[in-house]
């Protein structure tokens, strides 16, 4: 028994090993992973050809499920990238307060929300470490300002991405999800605003902005819990961010500080241009989700059904109907035409140089081919765990090491999986199953247990070391990488610890 | 196995999206090519091997 839980263990460690200790990359590690995975099951748990066949199938449906989303949000962000939206918005939010903590909350907070709600692939950082370093912030507080800032926004950013991979990997509609991961992950919202106020200004800064910090929080947190619930998770997180942006902008003028900043602002009539291809993508979003449109695109949807099938050594997964691509009205196919639409906008502005598309379309294919690897190889990867017995050998052992505590551990798992592979999306893929079996061997909620396996992971995919290298190149090596990483984890971990407390008293209460 | 230093980017981008093709495709086949012949299904998933050991070698 202990032998084969630790060989069903041994796969993931070795992604651990890898990408820890030998730094390779997700892309390279995951398949990896997947081999050792298809030995162990193969060898070990009786796994048949039957059962890698059958697995490789729901990998490839899972997979595009969640690739068309990263596909397209990738494409969407180089879209406004390339026509300088997101330089407009970034020089014009400094002009509006000179307030140190406000300007923290505002860019470091708000607007790093907005842009992992849009983009992500550690792009909050990269864009707003530069502009604080611009306003006179240490170097080192310019990184971990958006670095913690962000970090409650990426279940939902990148258009959704993990939140639509917690639902691949789980199987259970998004509906019976998306609330207590958007509270939990509100939670995880006011924390990290708190710490971007302390890293910017101290804990009296804290006392100081406590009014803004609360109200923004409140805003942010109730905006992606409307969304989310409402069916619309894609843009719940990029929804939360303008929100947070448009009280954080009323607010400024509380807390405006005596000071300008330098520059003249851009236009009134150059932001809307900028936002323009992210309203198109609100207009379709709800155009598609709110009215009959959803069942007329919701007919073109490739489904295939799964039988049951068995190891040699007894292991039975009951026959389903297969995941449901709709793809029509998939999140990734509005994202594709609201970047269509987008660039049409942004090109009758005037907002492209010649070539624009193909910088466009060249760095979108760039930018994806190793994460598409990576996500690829790891849902193979799940998949294969799940149907050998592997994941549900790993949950009996966790149900029986963890037992009442395991709340508290739950968004610990979360955050190690997106610690190692980068990604709250690939860490979803990984463990979510693992947490639902858990979960269901314990008796207890499922939906909080995966609220609290991806609130960590959004968390802790902001410490990793990919992400680190990025924020700190961001900042152009002003500060080192192991001052930012020790700082972070301590920050991190708060949070996270928080995120486990939290989680185990809503289940003490019996909610759900 | 080389590394990825030694791979220009472009070819290398190239290789990663023909390491991704083998992952998934041969996928959409398989339970197929599971109730013709054995063989058939064995020669798809070394397909998928061989995508992997592309992905570890050029990513």
């Amino acid at each position: 028994m202990l032998l084969d839980w630790t060989l069903a263990l041994a796969p993931l460690v070795l992604i651990v090993v890898l990408m820890v200790a030998i730094r390779w990359g997700a892309a390279r590690a995951g398949p990896a992973g997947w081999l050792a995975v298809v030995a162990v099951a193969v060898l070990r748990f009786g796994a048949g050809l039957d059962i890698l066949a059958w697995s490789q199938l729901r990998a490839l449906l899972l997979s595009i499920d969640v690739l068309l989303i990263v596909w397209g949000a990738f494409l969407l962000y180089r879209v406004a990238d390339e026509a300088g939206a997101i330089r407009t918005l970034g020089q014009a939010l400094p002009h509006l307060t000179s307030d140190r903590g406000m300007q923290a909350l505002l860019i470091g907070w708000a607007f790093a929300s907005f842009l992992q709600g849009v983009g992500g692939f550690g792009v909050p950082v990269v864009v707003t470490a530069p502009i604080l370093v611009g306003l006179g912030f240490p170097p080192l507080a310019a990184v971990l300002a958006p670095a913690v800032g962000h970090s409650w926004s990426v279940t939902y950013g990148s258009l959704a991405s993990s939140f639509q991979a917690l639902i691949a990997a789980t199987g259970l509609p998004g509906e019976a999800m998306a609330a207590d991961a958007a509270l939990l992950l509100a939670l995880a919202g006011l924390g990290a605003g708190l710490l971007v106020a302390q890293i910017a200004c101290g804990w009296r800064g804290v006392l100081r902005l406590a009014p803004a910090l609360l109200v923004m929080a409140a805003v942010m947190g109730a905006t992606q819990y409307a969304l989310a619930t409402r069916g619309v998770w894609t843009i719940a997180g990029f929804g939360a961010g303008m929100a947070g942006l448009a009280v954080g902008l009323a607010l400024a003028r509380v807390y405006r500080g005596t000071d300008g900043a330098p520059g003249a602002p851009p236009k009134p009539a150059q932001v809307a241009t900028a936002l323009s291809g992210y309203a198109v993508l609100v207009a379709l979003t709800l155009l598609v989700a709110l009215t009959p449109l959803r069942g007329l695109l919701d007919r073109a949807a490739v489904q295939v059904p799964f039988p049951a099938l068995a190891t040699a050594s007894g292991f039975v997964t009951p026959a389903d109907d297969g995941p449901r691509l709709a793809l029509m009205r998939h999140a990734g196919t509005i994202l594709g035409a609201a970047s269509l639409a987008a660039y049409l906008i942004y090109r009758r502005a005037g907002c492209y140089r010649p070539g624009a598309a193909r910088r466009i379309l060249a760095a979108t294919a760039r930018g994806v081919a190793p994460s598409s690897l990576a996500i690829a190889s790891m849902v193979s990867m799940s998949v294969v765990m799940s149907y050998a017995g592997m994941t549900d050998l790993l949950a009996q052992g966790l149900a029986r090491g963890a037992g009442g505590l395991f709340p508290f551990v739950a968004p610990w798992i979360g955050a190690l999986g997106a610690f190692i592979t980068g990604s709250n999306t690939n860490s979803n893929l990984l463990f979510a199953l693992l947490q639902r079996r858990t979960a269901e061997l314990l008796g207890v909620s499922v939906t909080w247990i995966l609220a609290a396996q991806t609130a960590g992971g959004a968390v802790g995919s902001v410490v990793s070391p990919t992400k680190v290298v990025v924020g700190v190149g961001s900042a152009d090596h002003a500060v080192e990488e192991h001052t930012v990483m020790r700082h972070l984890l301590v920050y991190t971990g708060a949070l996270i610890a928080a995120l486990g407390l939290a989680a185990a008293a809503a289940l003490a209460v019996g909610a759900r | 196995m080389s590394t990825p230093r030694r791979v220009p980017p472009a070819r290398r981008g190239a290789l990663q999206w023909l390491a991704f093709a083998l992952i998934l495709l041969p996928g959409a086949l398989l339970p197929a090519a599971l109730g013709a012949a054995a063989g058939a299904a064995l020669a798809l998933l070394s397909l998928i091997v061989a995508g992997m050991l592309l992905a570890i070698a050029v990513s």
